[in-house]
């Protein structure tokens, strides 16, 4: 068996008293793209912050090429420097475009191939003849970009990137998903990203991590859907899932995809609940099981929609619960946008 | 009595632009005696900045970048100490370095030596406290950014000490704008003898007192000079 790049051991981390990311095991193979989606305050953030080794996890191990990281710095610094984390609005430096670029290679006193690899990484993001441009002139999506070539120019074995379009303009969101394709293909880079967006994360990989409070769960989880925000005249906010399923959300949010309904916030009912924000799918129960003593029923609205209900619920519906249509009921204040 | 409060404004006018024209005349003329006061107020205030600039900086940025139990308190004591009189610290010293104190036998009081430590002592407490501030200006994702990019320590010292450059250069001026316009401990630890301790300051006070009103406007005109210019230097800088 080829061992994984990355291997992330029953790793915790705590932030004033709350865990905010438990993580029983994890591997990222060499040479893979893989993204990260979740809600905010999911943990993402934190992982890629782990496994840049800025942060220790308050408990578990990280291993890299098989070996376990200890915490003495010249092994933190040699396997740091394999790497690099392209931060959600990243900073640059106070000085010009052409140094900030350089700063990497000029750490490792790699300072013979610094003029031609930044002029080389610069032109990848599309910003040849920025060099002598002042860091702080830049809009914020040039400087997202620049902060992209930092990374890039150093040829990092692991690229991890901290939602890498969500501060660049629409057009260039493109460049910066065929870059990362590129360096995939040609360096053979292993690349951990987080996005907002899971068509983002569709298009690029289909290693895809879902993380919901901290926790790992199901790659392409239940409930978690993606489509286009829209807003009617009435100022409600709706995700077109399909042409036929409609989500109303309370947060308006044209830049995110992704929403997600907690199994636990779904309800089944006979009739339709028609009260301000309420979300009535119509469908069919396609199967039943218990959960942790808890009913886990499927209904296919068009799209599958998951629910957990308690027994004495389902009790009161379950004769007839396959023979007529149903209800999934939820509010819009209970799916998370992300 | 329209007439007599009329010639009063004329005399006070008079008297100003008296005062002012002769200042000017003494500064074109390169006076011996303000020249003398404007070189030994640089110079003892230059070595004292630079003195205190070499502990504060160094001090401060470490008081900033590490967490220890106390800091607040010594940063605290920092901010109080800014605060604190210049004769309070003239007075300070003196007790220390007169004749009779611990260290009299140095022979230090009345000379520039005594007025250096003075404005050290003045400085440091500024410098620390400003070096602190602006270290902890800089924005929390430098450190993290230097750090991903494959900085070590010392790397990332130096990145962060880029950083806050300018706010550095500006706790460098607050410190020489407080020390080099200072009586009290520049009065007290100096004694204002002409041509070894006679600073701009001293020299205000003391001429004014004799009545000697234009040098201490010609020195005052020199001082807000010498300000101007630094600011200059300053805002060049931190353009760049």
């Amino acid at each position: 068996m080829i061992e994984p790049i990355i291997r992330v051991e029953n790793i915790k981390k705590i932030y004033d008293d709350r865990v905010v990311l438990e993580i029983p095991h994890l591997e990222f193979e060499k040479g893979m793209i893989y993204a990260l989606v979740g809600p905010n305050g999911a943990g993402k953030t934190t992982l890629l912050r782990l496994l840049n080794l800025l942060e220790r996890p308050d408990e578990g191990e990280l291993y890299f090429d098989g070996q376990q990281i200890d915490n003495s710095s010249p092994a933190v610094l040699s396997m740091r420097r394999q790497m690099t984390l392209v931060m959600q609005n990243a900073i640059l430096f106070r000085t010009s475009v052409y140094n900030n670029v350089a700063y990497g290679l000029k750490v490792r006193s790699h300072d013979k191939k610094i003029p031609s690899a930044v002029l080389s990484a610069l032109n990848l993001v599309g910003l040849a003849g920025f060099e002598t441009r002042k860091a702080k002139q830049l809009s914020a999506g040039e400087s997202q970009r620049v902060a992209l070539a930092r990374a890039l120019v150093l040829q990092p074995r692991i690229l991890l990137l901290d939602e890498p379009t969500a501060n660049v303009d629409k057009r260039n969101v493109h460049v910066v998903e065929s870059i990362l394709r590129k360096i995939n293909a040609e360096l053979k880079t292993t690349i951990i990203f987080t996005t907002h967006d899971l068509s983002q994360a569709h298009r690029l990989t289909d290693k895809i991590i879902s993380l919901l409070d901290g926790n790992i769960i199901d790659v392409c989880s239940e409930n978690m859907l993606y489509g286009n925000f829209e807003r009617d005249a009435k100022q409600q906010s709706f995700v077109n899932v399909t042409p036929s399923v409609r989500i109303a959300v309370m947060d308006y949010e044209p830049d995110s995809s992704g929403i997600f309904i907690d199994p636990k916030n779904v309800s089944i009912s006979f009739e339709p609940q028609n009260s301000d924000g309420m979300n009535n799918l119509e469908g069919h129960v396609t199967s039943v099981t218990v959960v942790n003593e808890m009913i886990r029923l499927t209904v296919n609205t068009g799209i599958e929609l998951i629910a957990l209900v308690n027994p004495e619920i389902f009790q009161e519906m379950a004769m007839s619960i396959f023979n007529r249509s149903v209800y999934a009921v939820f509010k819009a204040s209970d799916v998370r946008v992300f | 009595m329209r007439s007599r409060r009329k010639g009063c404004v004329k005399t006070y006018m008079d008297y100003i632009i008296n005062g002012f024209v002769e200042a000017f005349r003494l500064i074109f003329s390169l006076d011996r005696d303000v020249f003398s006061a404007v070189f030994i107020s640089l110079r003892v205030s230059l070595i004292a900045i630079i003195l205190s600039a070499i502990i504060s900086l160094p001090s401060g940025f470490i008081i900033a970048t590490r967490n220890f139990t106390g800091k607040r308190l010594v940063i605290t004591i920092l901010n109080t100490l800014m605060a604190v009189p210049t004769v309070v610290v003239g007075l300070l010293v003196y007790t220390f370095i007169s004749r009779r104190g611990p260290l009299g036998s140095l022979n230090l009081l009345y000379t520039p030596t005594a007025m250096i430590i003075g404005q050290f002592i003045l400085a440091t407490p500024i410098l620390t406290a400003l070096t602190i501030s602006a270290v902890h200006a800089v924005d929390e994702r430098i450190a993290p950014t230097a750090l991903t990019l494959g900085a070590n320590k010392r790397q990332l010292a130096y990145t962060v000490f880029l950083e806050v450059r300018f706010g550095l250069l500006a706790a460098v001026i607050s410190g020489f704008g407080r020390i080099v316009g200072e009586v009290g401990a520049a009065m007290i630890l100096g004694g204002n003898i002409r041509g070894i301790t006679r600073t701009m300051s001293t020299a205000i006070a003391l001429q004014t007192n004799m009545g000697e009103f234009e040098v201490g406007i010609a020195l005052g005109i020199i001082l807000l000079i010498v300000a101007f210019l630094i600011n200059i230097l300053f805002h060049y800088f931190q353009q760049r």
